[in-house]
């Protein structure tokens, strides 16, 4: 990453502007790609851009570019966009007096060839062939170099490094009776060498999912696996946006230190996890990041805030302003961490007479979600008549209000397991019921 | 620039070599509520390499322009790590081109105060009604200049122009929310932009109507969707299965997608087309340097065609068709439609009701998913057809269904027709969002399932 850029940038922005902040972003993926059972693709992206936010007379102005040859154009285009912006609410944040120290970055991921991502995927494209021959077997692997540097006229000039790779493995098979899907993803900051074990796990599902079992129109108990629970989580995670609830669109509006949801459900937001995808030592506007408590006992903590929307909200900024070079920061997330309660896997399916464990969906994001609805399509999920797998469900659909299923919940699982930037539980809850898709 | 990428092409050890760099610049202006969320402009400079050797493509993608030669050789040793059994794509003849969009206005000319201007009248129109809670109003427009060199001489210059806008409506009562949202998008120029006073106006009636309407009752109906739910469902349920890349490797559907099958009635035609000049879809030469063209997907009810990229084109032992599409320099070309629509028919819209006795009118779409067989869309706005006529407004029309049966149940197809653009565009293999043209006439449908929230 050329330094000059960045700092020639600034220095043309603070001759115009009363504050500006120049946010730099490098990277290069390298990503190998089995699709129908073979070796399909490998690519490499290389990026590089540049976002600069200004503050003009009291207004927010926001260019972009990757064409690095002219640094004037984007003062000008800053400076056409501050014309009609939000009024600041913020100061931009000087170095911080400590950066906490976060392990994001691993050396040993630049020595991960393209040929060892192939080897890899060969290693599970043969375990799904002898398992089965008719499985189509598709595999994602990508690691990635990623290099950002945000400074700002108050003095902040911060840089730092990450590394991540993901795997995700695909089982699908096309039956008569419609299509089989199996799906399982990690990503991580550090390399892992292998992918049998998504795979044997995608596989161990494909099998458990040979047959269907019937279902009707009823009320059951169901167990959101750590992939699911995105479902469940997504609408909260939205109405915890800052930007919305400023907006009066979020209805945990105005509920800061009020029981929510169910008291043993215990949600943080950790950005000191060494090594986890969401990681960070400053966020992306120079905020330092730090664990703090979303839900403590089902109660309401914080929303997610960036530095403008802390000052709408007249909070002090999360550290939740994260951002590509061609945007604006806005609130996210960092890793969403659920407290695991004393219930094994197990003993939740031994405890359900007759209950269904959700693995994924289709279709999330088609209702309400700003009032915590949600309406899925199991895409898949298994019948459990005590304890004991029946088979998957075919055309069904659950749907509810998210804030009633985890008002109160039936268990949360004991063992946790990455999705993502999720570390959660299954969680199983209580009278859900079960549609027939038609 | 020429000489250097043809030269670069030619030089590379490959059986095949492109490479595209595009400069482009783009506006966004974006309203939510009172709140203007997003107004500026963004620089994009990139390129690309992708190369063919011995059955395996290689790929990269870079903003460091200066580095291709780097990036080229990478791509090259990605290619042979792929490897694979060594084809040919389909010959297609070398040609120079210069393309640059004709537009009634450049958005270029038009400064930012006056666009903004534009939008924040839109805004106010909406948000000054009373129950109107909240209100969506974007403006985009992207100039993009892309230059294609390839191995066998062939060399592009194209500049696309595109411009297009979206408002809409929100309305709120309790946990009841209705939104209706109206929006234009093409290749044609500025001018159009500028006339969506009317649109706002429309946009807030729908979405206060259907605060009023009742909930729809799940079973099964007589549906009738008009032009934009029609050009949604022959682009997301159908024509998805008609790309190439998907069907030549997987044989089952490859059995079902067999060219000479029966599909539907013998009135049914759909069709992609991407030589239609002005459209969103329009694409005056795809990502590999092939010309848009037409394709007839559904002739007289029975399979007649799908979309090619010339590696499938190659391998089904087909003709490329023109569709191999990239949304930018940060991603190989894939197979992708282009302007997607039903033919009209031969029943007017006012018969099609009269012989409807009970029924649902849906119009507009608001959202929805496909899984290859199934699909799922909700309508933006409903009403009940009764005695053959338009009755009552109900509200969360959701249709779901097979996508083979529902072709086959489309019993009438209507004489008028509409092309839709917009802002929005298709997703696939990461690539989102893409501008496509959807469209079609009034067509009823019999037994669709129309599940209530
Ligand atoms: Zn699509």
């Amino acid at each position: 990453m050329s330094d000059r850029i960045a700092e020639q940038v600034l220095q043309a922005a603070c001759r115009r502007f009363d504050a500006a902040e120049v946010f730099e972003e490098a990277g290069e993926t390298v990503s190998v790609r089995f699709e129908d059972s073979r070796l399909k693709e490998i690519r490499t992206q290389q990026r590089r851009g540049v976002g600069l936010r200004v503050i003009g007379e009291g207004r927010i102005g926001f260019a972009s570019t990757t064409d690095l040859r002219e640094p004037q154009r984007l003062v000008e285009q800053a400076g056409a966009s501050a014309a009609f912006g939000d009024e600041a609410r913020f100061e931009m944040p000087g170095r911080p007096a400590e950066v906490p120290h976060v392990a994001t970055c691993d050396g040993a991921m630049e020595d991960v060839s393209a040929e060892q991502m192939v080897e890899m995927g060969r290693e599970g494209l043969e375990m799904s062939r002898r398992a089965n021959e008719d499985y189509l077997f598709a595999c994602h692997l990508t690691r990635a170099a990623h290099r950002q540097r945000v400074l700002n006229t108050a003095g902040l000039d911060f840089a730092y490094e990450s590394s991540r790779m993901s795997a995700s493995v695909e089982v699908e098979e096309v039956r008569d009776d419609g299509l089989l899907q199996v799906y399982e993803y990690r990503t991580w900051s550090r390399p892992f060498d292998s992918v049998s074990d998504l795979t044997r796990t995608a596989l161990e599902k494909a099998r458990d999912a040979a047959a269907v079992a019937p279902t009707r129109l009823e009320a059951m108990p169901m167990v959101f696996t750590p992939k699911a629970l995105g479902n469940l989580w997504y609408p909260i995670e939205t109405a915890l946006n800052g930007k919305l609830v400023h907006k009066g669109s979020s209805v945990l509006r105005g509920r800061i230190d009020e029981q929510v949801l169910d008291p043993r459900i215990t949600i943080t937001d950790n950005p000191t996890i060494d090594w986890a995808p969401g990681s960070c030592p400053l966020d992306d506007e120079g905020v330092v990041a730090r664990r703090r408590p979303l839900f403590e006992a089902g109660v309401l903590r914080t929303y997610l805030a960036d530095l403008q929307t802390a000052g709408l909200l007249g909070i002090d900024p999360t550290g939740h302003g994260f951002r590509s070079y061609s945007s604006r920061p806005s609130p996210s997330s960092t890793n969403t961490v659920v407290e695991p309660g004393d219930t094994s896997f197990d003993e939740m399916l031994a405890g359900m007479k007759r209950g269904l464990v959700i693995e994924h969906t289709l279709g999330s994001g088609q209702s309400n979600i700003l009032a915590g609805e949600f309406s899925v399509n199991v895409a898949l999920g298994f019948l459990v008549e005590g304890g004991e797998v029946q088979g998957r469900v075919k055309d069904c659909m659950v749907a509810g209000n998210v804030y009633e299923i985890l008002g109160q919940v039936e268990a949360i699982g004991s063992e946790r397991q990455w999705f993502g930037s999720t570390w959660a539980p299954p969680i199983m809850v209580g009278g859900l019921k079960l549609a027939a898709r038609g | 620039m020429k000489n250097k990428l043809l030269e670069l092409c030619a030089r590379l050890p490959v059986d095949y070599a492109e490479v595209r760099l595009q400069d482009g610049v783009s506006t966004n202006i974006h309203y939510a509520g009172r709140e203007l969320e997003d107004i500026g402009e963004r620089i994009e400079r990139g390129g690309c390499v992708r190369v063919l050797k011995d059955g395996g493509w290689g790929f990269a993608t870079f903003n460091d322009v200066d580095d291709i030669e780097k990036y080229a050789r990478m791509a090259v040793r990605q290619a042979e790590l792929v490897g694979g059994q060594k084809f040919d794509i389909a010959p297609v003849d070398a040609h120079q081109q210069v393309y640059r969009t004709p537009v009634d206005t450049d958005p270029a000319d038009v400064s930012l105060v006056d666009k903004q201007a534009m939008c924040h009248r839109y805004n106010q129109s909406i948000l000054k009604h009373e129950r109107i809670q909240s209100s969506v109003v974007v403006y985009r427009d992207s100039h993009a200049t892309t230059r294609f060199a390839s191995s066998e001489g062939t060399y592009i210059e194209q500049e696309i122009i595109f411009s297009g806008a979206m408002v809409a409506a929100i309305a709120v009562e309790g946990a009841n929310v209705q939104r209706a949202r109206e929006a234009k998008g093409d290749l044609r120029g500025f001018e159009k932009v500028t006339r969506m006073d009317e649109d706002c106006e429309d946009v807030v009636r729908r979405a206060l109507e259907s605060l009023e309407a009742e909930p729809v009752e799940a079973g099964t109906y007589t549906v009738i969707v008009d032009p934009e739910l029609c050009g949604v469902f022959v682009h997301e349920a159908f024509g998805h299965l008609s790309e190439a890349d998907f069907l030549y490797e997987n044989p089952r559907m490859r059995e079902i997608m067999q060219l000479g099958k029966r599909f539907g009635p013998d009135f049914l035609n759909i069709t992609d087309d991407g030589s239609l000049e002005g459209e969103a879809g329009f694409v005056p030469f795809d990502s590999e340097g092939v010309a848009g063209g037409r394709t007839a997907l559904i002739k007289d009810g029975v399979l007649a065609g799908r979309l090619h990229s010339r590696e499938t084109a190659a391998k089904m032992d087909e003709r490329p068709t023109g569709n191999a599409r990239a949304i930018s320099y940060r991603h190989p070309p894939i197979v992708r439609m282009t302007n997607t629509f039903m033919e009209p028919g031969e029943t007017p819209f006012e018969q099609m009701l009269q012989e409807t006795p009970d029924g649902i009118y849906a119009v507009s779409w608001l959202g929805g998913q496909t899984n290859k067989e199934m699909f799922t869309f909700s309508a933006e706005e409903a009403y009940r057809i009764r005695d053959g006529e338009v009755a009552e407004k109900i509200r969360d029309v959701v249709l779901t269904g097979n996508v083979f049966q529902t072709l086959q149940n489309i019993d009438r197809i209507g004489t008028d027709f509409h092309m839709v653009g917009g802002l929005g565009g298709c997703g696939k293999g990461g690539q989102s969002p893409l501008r496509v043209g959807d469209g079609g006439p009034h067509c009823r449908i019999q037994n669709v399932v129309i599940g209530g929230r």
